[in-house]
């Protein structure tokens, strides 16, 4: 029994130092694979939120300004910017990049704030499903089927036409006025 | 004459928010919104409503598709302390002088954004060439019965002082109920402020009267004291050039007043001169007139004279025409003299600052 149990330990010893070898190729070929390709830190994305404020400048003409927005009540104006940069070394492809934004809860977004050098703009009314030109959407009101207003958008989506090369960045945004 | 007034029409109410929406219109977009659907819709957005923002983004890399996700960012909504009173008579509630129970009602409304609580407050001594009540009591709408009720199951007094709570758009009734003093002419008015003070803004400030100084303007920020840990911030209804958390309204007195000018024109003694003595005549004049609005029925006017008068029969004219002496039972109307009470009694119908004044003259001997 002794010597049948020596043989017992030896072969789960041998099994257990076959796993680890497999782990090990495994976790090689990872790395190996890591560095072969971009990872996808190397692209960020960040949004931004201000508060938007109409002050009085020179010649009492109306100045647009952004602050922080710390204090926000129903009737403000949100000023949302997304930025993205390419920190990698590849290209990402032309025509490859498409950003879109829900538009955040309790509010409306406010016509023709939409902006973004360089990319096409369009927008949803059925929560992202689909995509079109404000012309081209429609919304149905009091069963009468009408060309969707900015009130009736839920998303945005830019789509950019250029590559964005290694070390670039850029960004879109958009307003909103707070239900 | 009930003590209790009919609520104002409809109408008149109807007109009065439109004038609210107009005033409003000017300061803000928002409160514009809050007040377009109806006589009071929802302010927005629930203080302490945190608003969340993520964009994504998708790209290829040599043809490999990827997607990102960016950060959130999250902006908490603060609470407007903003309230509207609105009285709902147009114009001042016509009352007689005296009147025990003369009725106010005011609508206030919490078109803030978050549950606040509100001190009701009644200034009634801000007249100036008016009248103040002898005393005001308020009362709260509470069985849904339109207008003001008072007893079991009725509407509940409202102390001042106290602070009555408000969910977001909500609304309340308050009555004010005042006592009319004695004396007052017609169309003497009395002004009454009714103020809703928000409890956040009177807690820090310790003030409820916006003629104070240093009571908070609007954008004033009280830092967590909103709803949900959110900032509260002094809301537009609070604004120095167009207050909308207070309104004025109050009383004009209708009643007609009637007044007797009693004068001896002339004394005759029996020596041809004006002495006063046993045996000369004396000549009467009472001029009644009414003044202010409205008009007073089957008014009489009478005179008792004293035993040291005697009366002259046939002397009695009622604006210039000769008026029989018979009186009431005896003679052809109720007019004329009663020798037994020595009591003048003349009858003058319907009075009213449109009748003009009537003149009554008669004569009697000094015993």
């Amino acid at each position: 029994m002794l010597q049948n149990g020596k043989d017992v330990a030896g072969r789960a010893l041998l099994a257990m130092v076959a796993r680890l070898k497999t782990t090990s190729v495994v976790l090689a070929l990872l790395i190996i694979a890591g560095f072969s390709t971009p990872v996808l830190a190397q692209v960020e994305l960040k949004t931004t939120v201000s508060k938007v404020v109409i002050e009085t400048g020179e010649d009492d003409k109306p100045v647009r300004r952004l602050i922080e927005a710390s204090n926000v009540v129903p009737g403000d104006t949100l000023q949302y910017v997304i930025s993205f940069s390419n920190k990698g070394t590849d290209v990402v492809d032309a025509g490859s990049i498409v950003i879109t934004n829900p538009l955040p809860p309790d509010t409306v977004y406010l016509d023709g704030t939409a902006q973004g050098s360089g990319t096409d703009i369009s927008f949803s009314v059925d929560s992202g499903t689909t995509f079109g030109q404000p012309a081209d959407l429609k919304v149905m009101k009091d069963e009468v089927q009408t060309v969707a207003q900015a009130a009736d958008y839920t998303t945005i989506r830019w789509a950019f036409k250029q590559a964005l090369e290694a070390g670039k960045t850029g960004d879109v945004m958009f307003s909103v006025r707070l239900k | 004459m009930s003590p209790f007034r009919a609520k104002p029409a409809l109408s008149s109410v109807t007109s009065l928010w439109a004038g609210v929406r107009r005033t409003l219109s000017l300061w803000s977009l928002g409160l514009v919104l809050c007040l377009s659907g109806g006589p009071v819709a929802a302010r927005g957005t629930i203080a302490g409503t945190v608003i969340p923002n993520t964009a994504d983004m998708h790209f290829t890399v040599d043809g490999a598709q990827r997607s990102i996700r960016s950060n959130t960012t999250t902006t908490r909504v603060d609470e407007i302390l903003d309230v509207v009173v609105v009285a709902e008579q147009a114009e001042p509630v016509t009352t007689d002088s005296p009147m025990t129970e003369a009725i106010l009602s005011f609508l206030i409304t919490n078109v803030g954004n978050g549950d606040e609580a509100y001190a009701i407050r009644l200034q009634s001594n801000i007249n100036e060439g008016g009248f103040d009540p002898v005393s005001t009591t308020l009362y709260l709408e509470q069985n849904g019965v339109p207008g003001l009720q008072v007893g079991a199951g009725g509407d509940l007094p409202y102390i001042e002082g106290g602070t009555l709570p408000f969910s977001a758009n909500a609304q309340h009734s308050i009555y004010v109920v005042a006592e009319i003093p004695a004396g007052i002419t017609s169309n003497a008015l009395s002004q009454l402020r009714l103020r809703a003070v928000s409890a956040t803004l009177f807690s820090e400030t310790g003030l409820h009267d916006p003629d104070l100084p240093g009571f908070p303007l609007p954008g004033t920020a009280f830092p967590l004291l909103g709803d949900n840990g959110s900032t509260a911030v002094v809301g537009l209804s609070h604004s120095p050039a167009e207050p909308v958390f207070f309104a004025l309204s109050g009383f004009r007195i209708d009643a007609p007043i009637v007044t007797i000018d009693k004068s001896a024109i002339a004394v005759r003694a029996l020596d041809g001169s004006a002495a006063v003595r046993p045996g000369s005549v004396v000549d009467y004049q009472l001029q009644v007139v009414v003044l202010g609005n409205g008009a007073v029925e089957r008014a009489t006017l009478t005179d008792l004279l004293p035993p040291e008068l005697a009366f002259i029969a046939g002397s009695l004219r009622i604006n210039g025409s000769i008026e029989d002496d018979d009186f009431e039972p005896i003679g052809l109307d109720a007019g004329g003299f009663n020798q037994n009470q020595g009591l003048l009694q003349v009858p003058l119908g319907l009075l009213g600052s449109s009748t003009g004044s009537h003149v009554i003259t008669f004569s009697a001997t000094i015993r």
